[in-house]
């Protein structure tokens, strides 16, 4: 941001679901990091969600859902406490063992219970909110387990 | 012939037959000499002869004559006799002739009230005289030798007499006053030289009491085809519409942004187009008019300065002909504009819009063009799983970050 030449480098269209401007370049997350206080920059347009955007006027913007409203995005309720169950024969119940992730025998424990967390959109263990699904090694592994919540896409 | 002093010497005595003057001892008579009837031509003694033209006269008592007129005009040199007049100058700054210090002729600003920029034509003496300076007259300098012009005192010599003549001041050698070195600029000499009928040598005779009044705000400068100090736009007919804007002093093509920069008017006084972003700056063609990019430059009202609209042709520079045009007719923001022979291109071609006959910016509403409501808050939001959104920090970068609805950074 500085102060306003209206130069064409402050010229920018909403084209389709990219900011473009007038040398076809548009507004992107650098990097395509999806992080907080992550920059954004111009770049040449090369499609990806890094480059899109939506513009939602501000009297227009959605609430923000409440405990128990479906994020229709996600599928899930929000902060809704749910148990996942194996469909094959047995119906074993998604469990931990320390952190990581097993099939287990219903049992009533917390363990067995997660809920979608909206502001972080990971899935939390309810016997440790702190922790959300994780893909180990940042996602570079294949295990599942439990880790400290930080939305990477992992 | 001559006067001398009187002696009563045969060689001064001379009678009148009622045709000529002749010598009472050698019979010879006043002529004139080759016989040519032209201003300061000279007058001998010679022997009568009935061939020789120049030889009779006319013996007219001074209480007989006829009175000079006072009054209306002299046909002769196409002057209104004792009338004072302006002598202005058909270049297109419209100066007008001014005796300055009673001697020096130059070229200056309309002062309607200063009367060394009035003349009048003398009926007795036939000269041009300045009506601050009575006694004075316009003469070619040096006994009409010099190419230039001043006033001095009036003895009604050939190099004093000047007819009014289609739009030259042209005296009895053929030559024509004109505005030396051709350049229209304030205290500017004026001389005089063999006539080529440059608008240099063109002059108006506008009497005083006829003089028309000054061109006033909003008053239409048949000239220049402009409207005197009423703010416009100039619009290109390409398909953006966009307008003619400055980047630093050039010129280059903008999408309207309500900027002072892209407004523009007639100054009357200067007879250039001023910028409204900067009022002491006008149109100018790079070089003193010899290049061709096209800027703003301190008000000067050369040859680079003067522009006319021509709704046909566009902005057209009064010397050169040459016309506004967007470089390689492209349509692009920030294209540079220039100076070009007129080639009929639609980059060539504008649109002039008053500023107070232009619509009212749009306040509110979908702007169509970008795809955006005008003057409606927004978030920007990414389509990334976070969704998270544009925020501006510190005044200055731009990051994503989760959604805070009262954070006006984003």
């Amino acid at each position: 941001m500085t102060t306003t030449s209206a130069r064409w480098f402050q010229l920018f269209k909403l084209k389709g679901n990219t900011l473009a401007n007038m040398k076809g370049q548009v507004i992107e997350v650098v990097g395509a990091v999806d992080a907080e206080n992550r920059n954004v920059g111009v770049n040449n347009a090369k499609g990806g969600m890094a480059q899109e955007w939506d513009i939602i006027y501000v009297d227009e913007m959605p609430a923000a859902l409440k405990i128990g409203e479906e994020n229709k995005d996600w599928g899930f309720k929000i902060n809704s406490p749910f148990y996942v169950v194996s469909k094959k024969a047995r119906g074993y119940f998604l469990d931990l063992l320390g952190n990581n992730m097993v099939m287990k025998t219903r049992n009533g424990m917390t363990s067995q219970q997660w809920y979608f967390d909206q502001k972080t959109r990971t899935i939390k263990s309810v016997r440790t909110p702190s922790k959300s699904w994780d893909i180990q090694s940042s996602g570079k592994g294949s295990n599942l387990n439990v880790y400290s919540t930080n939305s990477g896409w992992w | 012939m001559q006067v001398w002093g009187t002696n009563s010497g045969w060689f001064q005595l001379y009678k009148y037959d009622g045709e000529t003057f002749f010598n009472v001892y050698t019979k010879k008579v006043l002529a004139v000499e080759e016989g040519k009837d032209q201003e300061g031509q000279n007058v001998k003694i010679m022997e009568k002869s009935d061939k020789a033209t120049g030889q009779k006269w006319k013996l007219l008592y001074v209480d007989l004559a006829d009175p000079e007129p006072t009054k209306g005009l002299n046909k002769q040199f196409n002057f209104m006799i004792n009338k004072p007049f302006f002598l202005v100058s058909k270049l297109y700054m419209n100066r007008v002739a001014e005796c300055v210090s009673a001697n020096d002729i130059r070229l200056r600003t309309l002062a309607r009230k200063n009367l060394g920029q009035q003349f009048y034509f003398d009926g007795s003496s036939k000269t041009i005289k300045s009506k601050q300076w009575t006694d004075r007259s316009i003469t070619i300098q040096s006994d009409g030798t010099s190419s230039n012009i001043y006033m001095t005192t009036t003895n009604a010599r050939w190099f004093q007499l000047f007819k009014n003549q289609k739009g030259n001041i042209v005296n009895e050698k053929g030559k024509v006053i004109e505005v030396q070195g051709h350049i229209d600029r304030e205290n500017q000499n004026i001389g005089i030289l063999e006539k080529d009928n440059g608008l240099y040598q063109q002059w108006d005779v506008i009497y005083v009491d006829e003089m028309p009044k000054e061109l006033k705000k909003g008053d239409t400068n048949t000239m220049f085809g402009l409207d005197v100090e009423r703010p416009f736009f100039v619009v290109t007919t390409l398909e953006s519409e966009r307008y003619l804007d400055l980047i630093g002093n050039n010129m280059v093509l903008k999408t309207p942004n309500s900027f002072p920069s892209q407004q523009w008017y007639f100054d009357q006084k200067s007879r250039t187009i001023k910028s409204m972003r900067s009022k002491n700056m006008s149109w100018d063609i790079d070089g003193a008019s010899k290049g061709t990019n096209l800027s703003v430059a301190a008000t000067n009202s050369y040859k680079g300065q003067l522009f006319k609209w021509d709704g046909e042709s566009g902005f057209v520079n009064m010397y050169d002909g040459r016309v506004l045009d967007i470089l390689g007719g492209k349509d692009e923001e920030g294209q540079n504009v220039q100076m070009s022979k007129a080639n009929q291109s639609k980059g060539q071609k504008w649109k002039i819009l008053y500023c107070d006959k232009a619509k009212p910016i749009q306040m509110k509403g979908l702007n169509k063009k970008f795809g955006l409501e005008v003057n409606r808050p927004f978030f920007i939001v990414s389509k990334m799983w976070m969704n998270r959104v544009a925020e501006c920090v510190g005044a200055s970068n731009i990051v994503i970050k989760t959604l805070v609805r009262t954070n006006k950074g984003q």
